[in-house]
């Protein structure tokens, strides 16, 4: 077999019952994502680094390995990127900042490690914003990433190279990180799945941080399913943990979801599209026998205000010290923001510390009417690149911040398309430390409608 | 470090003054911009400030209030 007779990139699941069947090697699969990126990348800026060598090196041992009998899982073979903010041993990690010039890990991080025991292949480092925060930069060292979608359009941020890598089919999976929506929203944009699981779930160990009380590591792929294959790998394993090969689905007539009305309505700055697709997918899940209804949660922009104090105070303290000996070697756009961690005191930090206290206990008590909670992820479908204002953090409500302040597990899944043929979103949040729900139901959200098998237009 | 001028806002004032006193920079050019999100920012403290329940405004409530 050969990667799609169209020529497309299967998707993960699928690559892996291949490989396992010996009718796909490790090798082909890998040359042709090599392929993609040759033709493809040029124009999306998805790659910071490529690893070509080290990942056909990788893949032939998978390869071999699996000829043998040695199959270390669903991972093995199969082709992967990192966001590039997450250490792969001697290649750099550039944080898409100059200020890291020339650093070279000399381990891996804790998760890569995880990735290459399962047998992954690993092709490269992918385009982030700067230091996983700063606005999307044009000057050194690399252009911003481009929705395959649409090139003219915003990607998201700040794993963008990781979501246009993988709705392009460079890749069949990627690793991002995200402490205010970082996997979520580009994944959002760029019409593919992204999930941020319990923070402690996957190891921070070896990724840079941005703001260490709300980051957390989370796969971006095509579908639910993939996503969950990678997550199952990432993850330290725990009381709840399913077979590598036998993911969790099942039915899920029954579940009560929870929709976030203060998150969806007019007044919660999303647009008709979007509301008119969330709208869809709540009809969707009723007719899968979920039970649905209303909750109430403070505004986003209640949750943005403890969010951004926290996220710039604790992104401040990472880099006070180049800020007053380096900021030459910042973007402009980054540099000013962390100076705004500067302006803010000891107080409105832990005034943010304890309202997020207060929003978690609220969103706690909700979760035990409901085993779910739907919202948006994004306010609409991806913006042009030149309509993006540099202060939009501060600015817009944010839909995903909440639950990193609360660290619940949250999914961004493709619900529709907007009328420029653009993706959108919706999000899937569960209970702390389970998973399993948010990624069950957005697995069968998928196969009832199947947004996630169309591609861009590349 | 951008000189304390007459064509400054008070609040670029406050804002130079913050970063100089922690020995940060802005660049003249970027300062209008900076004092503009700094507003922003201000929104968002000055709602927590007034949402918190722990401070002398609440005095005689319990330590769990």
């Amino acid at each position: 077999m050969m990667p799609e007779a169209d020529g497309d990139t299967p998707g993960l699941a699928q690559a892996a019952r291949a490989l396992r069947a010996g009718s796909l090697s490790s090798l082909e699969l890998t040359r042709h994502c090599l392929a993609r990126i040759a033709e493809l990348d040029p124009g999306l800026n998805a790659f910071v680094t490529l690893t070509e060598e080290r990942a056909l090196a990788a893949a032939r041992q998978a390869d071999e390995e699996l000829r043998a009998g040695h199959r270390r899982g669903p991972l093995h073979g199969i082709p992967l990127g990192l966001k590039d903010v997450i250490d792969l041993a001697g290649v750099p990690t550039s944080g898409q900042s100059s200020q890291l010039h020339g650093h070279v890990p000399m381990r891996n991080a804790a998760a890569v490690d995880r990735l290459e025991q399962a047998g992954a292949v690993l092709m490269g480092k992918l385009t982030t914003h700067e230091f996983a925060f700063g606005p999307p930069r044009w000057g050194p060292p690399g252009p911003p990433a481009r929705n395959p979608w649409h090139a003219a359009h915003f990607a998201g941020g700040s794993s963008s190279g990781a979501a246009v890598a993988v709705a392009s089919g460079m890749l069949l999976g990627a690793l991002g990180s995200d402490s205010a929506g970082s996997v979520r929203s580009p994944a959002a944009l760029c019409g593919v799945a992204g999930f941020k699981p319990t923070r402690a779930r996957i190891d921070l160990r070896g990724s840079l941080p941005l703001a260490p009380s709300l980051d957390c590591l989370g796969p971006l792929a095509r579908s639910v399913e993939d996503c969950a294959l990678l997550y199952r790998a990432l993850a330290q394993p725990g009381e709840d943990f399913w077979r590598a090969d036998e993911l969790p689905w099942g039915e899920i007539r029954g579940l009560k979801i929870g929709v976030v009305r203060s998150f969806l309505d007019e007044r919660s700055g999303t647009s008709a599209p979007t509301r008119t697709a969330i709208g869809d997918a709540i009809a969707t899940f009723e007719a899968l026998g979920c039970e649905v209804r209303d909750v109430s949660l403070p505004a986003p922009w209640e949750w943005n205000a403890a969010g951004m104090v926290i996220l710039l105070g604790e992104a401040f303290a990472y880099h006070e010290h180049w800020l007053r000996s380096r900021p030459q070697h910042y973007g402009a756009g980054l540099r000013d923001a962390l100076l705004l961690g500067a302006t803010l005191s000891a107080a409105d930090y832990c005034r943010a510390q304890e309202h997020r206290q207060a929003l978690s206990s609220n969103l706690d008590a909700l979760l035990e009417d409901v085993d779910l909670l739907l919202c948006p992820i994004q306010a609409s479908a991806a913006p042009p690149l030149d309509q993006l204002t540099t202060w939009g953090f501060l600015e817009k409500p944010s839909y995903g911040i909440a639950f990193n302040l609360s660290d619940n597990p949250a999914l961004s899944v493709c619900c529709g398309f907007g009328p420029q043929g653009l993706p959108l979103a919706l999000q899937l949040v569960g209970r702390r430390n389970d998973e399993i729900t948010p990624l069950r139901a957005g697995h069968a959200y998928e196969q009832a409608c199947e947004w996630h098998r169309r591609r861009p237009p590349l | 470090m951008v000189p304390d001028d007459d064509t400054q806002t008070a609040d670029e004032r406050w804002l130079c003054a913050v970063l100089q006193r922690q020995g940060l920079e802005v660049e003249p050019a970027r300062l209008a911009e900076l004092a503009r999100a700094q507003a922003l920012l201000a929104r968002y403290t000055e709602f927590l400030r007034q949402a918190s329940p722990v401070s002398v405004r609440h005095l005689g409530q319990p330590h769990d209030a």
